[in-house]
């Protein structure tokens, strides 16, 4: 794994004096820091992808995830300290959301943590799922920005919430002598190994996300684990296999909170995006079809092949682990697992669930944070939306 | 401008120069028009240079002078102080005047431009006028199309735009092959996006070139002697189901179960596009209300619902 620490620090003056600049400042001995003045446009500069931009942010840090009407959502909710990511997956959606060329995370530390504890303390019979990892990897700057010694330590103390750091990384060595009282996850993307060598750029192997799995399971952290995007390429259900066998061969499973399984789906832009990059690239082509929320996805039936393949197996190494489906119809939940997600109160409710029986966190919440924060309306059984409209 | 002249000159002394020739492929249909008008009005566009008079604007009339063997015709003569590329705006600038360019002269145009000036400027300074979309790889997609505009002028009116800046992408034997294509298909311009992205996935995943595809499976089809719409559908149903296998077996599965119903005419059941949500549909159109319960005992019969709950279930 090649991921360098960044070259070049922007800083906005607002957030000179953050704890995350401090901690640049000691971590990044041979980096260049220049702090840009209000007037001062980045672009004057020529930031590239080994520059880091450290801003002041003004909007919302707290966000529920983008979700849809038309699929389940999990009731994650996104806590935004930055944006961008440089590990490089060839499938990654990043690429279409961002076309700033650099790095950015956030140095108004406190003004996130307020914006937390506010959220946190007037809602204190609701059980927050939180995790950073949305719109950027967790850890993969954290051996330099030291942010995981922030939050992880800020969580131990909330009795209704839990943080999840989400990582393609082994940067865990920050994480070890931290007092986290089983209040974090840390959780790995995981794929199938041609996928990982091919496609994941300057992510670590399997072996090496396992390996740093296991550490954190040593070191009393919670796991989860997160096999999105899964391709159906030709051999996947031997390739997958490969996978589920080392991560149930290396981890306890009774430290892993839940399971997710995601299988591919895109804007029709990051299809065009990735084939002016490298035209030859196959794993957007296939049965993808036009979906309600604007996305490819894989024909249903090749979905719930996927997900019952999963499931099945993943039951074969620990029958009570929670395995979900992220942004998944009624129907293909029914098909893939033997019930709709309304039988276990909703996918939110089914994830808070597993939180409280393997974590002991939030046993006294009584609501899900996504009560709260989603504003689209969820999927229910009844044929209740109109595709006809949007395809 | 002072120095501005407006002259008949003999077409001996004017020199033709590739540059400038941007419109060569609309000679044909000027000439047409010139031969009923019989004469030139609209005089050519010259300038004077070191090596002698180049011709601007005007080929085709120049072209159609020559074959009728008119020995002078009227030119507005621009001095040697003007430069190249400043004759190559005006010309651009005039013509934009009075119509729009089509996707050949856009991209000989550019290509000429290129010359001179760097992709940023070409951008800035000439995509609004020529009504070029800002998009990426635009520059280099009509410099690609420049390159091979001779082949290309056989198509236009063939081929839409969008097809044609697909297809400068691919390899020259695929790309000729397509070309072939869509000329014996003549069909709309969504479908021969949808034929061309078909072709690219299957082209993709089987890693074996378009021209492979279009000359060994499809050529049977293109090249019968059936009606165009026909040989549309044909191909399109043939990509579809390389394409989406399990689709297009789920889609015969319903279309035979409909069909082994025997719904009447005025009772129709669609299922969600893809099959991808829940809305299924039923329509029934009735004049009195005992046909209305006569369809809906039919849709409710035990034999149908069960039927049908194992397409959607």
């Amino acid at each position: 794994m090649a991921i360098f620490p960044p070259k070049r620090v922007f800083i906005q003056s607002e957030v000179e004096n953050s704890p995350i600049v401090r901690n640049l400042k000691k971590n990044l001995p041979d980096a260049r820091f220049i702090t840009l003045e209000k007037e001062t446009p980045i672009e004057e500069f020529f930031p590239s992808y080994t520059d880091l931009q450290v801003l002041q942010f003004k909007g919302r840090f707290i966000r529920s995830c983008p979700a849809t009407k038309y699929y389940h959502c999990c009731g994650y909710v996104i806590l935004h300290f930055g944006e961008r990511c440089t590990i490089g997956c060839t499938y990654c959606i990043l690429q279409a959301y961002w076309n700033q060329p650099c790095l950015r995370i956030f140095g108004n530390i406190d003004d996130m943590l307020s914006e937390v504890e506010k959220m946190l303390d007037s809602h204190k019979d609701t059980l927050f799922r939180i995790g950073t990892g949305e719109f950027t990897d967790s850890l993969l700057l954290d051996p330099w920005t030291g942010f995981s010694e922030i939050l992880v330590p800020y969580f131990a103390n909330k009795d209704n919430a839990i943080l999840e750091l989400k990582t393609k990384t082994i940067f865990i060595e920050r994480l070890k002598h931290l007092k986290h009282k089983g209040h974090t996850i840390v959780s790995w993307s995981l794929n199938a190994p041609n996928i990982v060598s091919q496609e994941e750029g300057k992510a670590a192997p399997i072996s090496d996300r396992l390996f740093a799995a296991k550490k954190c399971a040593e070191w009393g952290y919670f796991l989860a684990f997160h096999f999105d995007p899964i391709f159906y390429f030709p051999g996947w259900e031997k390739a997958y296999s490969e996978t589920l066998q080392q991560l149930f061969e290396t981890i306890p499973s009774d430290r892993i909170v839940y399971i997710s399984l995601g299988s591919f789906r895109f804007m029709p832009e990051l299809k065009k995006e990735i084939l002016k990059k490298r035209p030859a690239w196959k794993l957007a082509s296939g049965e993808f079809i036009m979906s309600p929320d604007g996305k490819m996805r894989y024909f249903r039936d090749i979905r719930i092949e996927l997900y019952k393949f999963f499931v099945s197996r993943i039951r074969e190494f620990d029958p009570t682990l929670c395995v979900y489906l992220c942004m998944e119809s009624g129907k293909v939940w029914e098909k893939a697992f033997g019930f709709h997600p309304r039988d276990k109160g909703g996918l939110p409710a089914m994830l808070d669930s597993a939180v409280k029986e393997r974590m002991q966190v939030g046993i006294r919440c009584t609501q899900s944070a996504s009560n709260l924060l989603l504003t689209k309306p969820q999927p229910t059984n009844t044929a209740n939306f109109s595709t006809s409209k949007i395809i | 401008m002072k120095e501005l002249a407006l002259e008949y000159l003999h077409l001996d002394i004017i020199k033709e120069d590739d540059f400038f020739n941007i419109s060569s492929h609309r000679a044909e249909n000027i000439c047409k028009i010139l031969d009923e008008a019989g004469e030139i009005i609209s005089p050519l566009w010259v300038l004077k240079t070191s090596n002698g008079i180049i011709l601007v604007d005007g080929y085709s009339r120049f072209r159609w002078a020559k074959s009728r063997n008119i020995p002078n015709i009227p030119c507005i003569i621009f001095p040697e102080s003007i430069s190249t590329l400043d004759m190559l705006i005006k010309k651009i600038t005039s013509t934009s005047l009075v119509r729009s360019f089509d996707i050949i002269e856009k991209a000989n145009i550019v290509s000429r431009l290129y010359k001179f000036l760097t992709p940023t400027e070409i951008k800035e300074k000439f995509f609004e006028q020529l009504k070029i979309p800002r998009k990426s790889r635009m520059l280099k997609t009509l410099l690609k199309v420049a390159d091979i505009s001779e082949e290309v002028s056989k198509y236009t009116g063939v081929l839409c735009d969008k097809a044609i800046m697909k297809l400068v992408w691919w390899d020259t034997e695929s790309m000729m092959a397509a070309f072939d294509m869509f000329h014996a298909l003549r069909c709309s311009v969504s479908i021969q996006m949808e034929i061309i992205e078909l072709i690219e996935d299957i082209s993709r995943l089987r890693e074996e070139p378009p021209h492979l595809i279009i000359r060994n499976r499809l050529k049977e089809i293109w090249t019968d002697k059936i009606d165009f719409r026909l040989k549309t559908r044909k191909i399109r149903d043939l990509l579809k189901k390389e394409l989406f296998p399990k689709l297009s077996e789920k889609e015969k599965l319903f279309n035979n179960f409909i069909k082994s119903q025997n719904l009447p005419g005025n009772v129709k059941i669609e299922h969600p596009p893809f099959f991808e949500g829940d809305l299924w549909k039923v329509s029934i159109s009735f004049s009195e209300t005992s046909e209305l319960k006569k369809h809906l005992e039919g849709l409710s019969s035990y034999r149908f619902i069960e039927g049908l709950s194992k397409i959607i279930d």
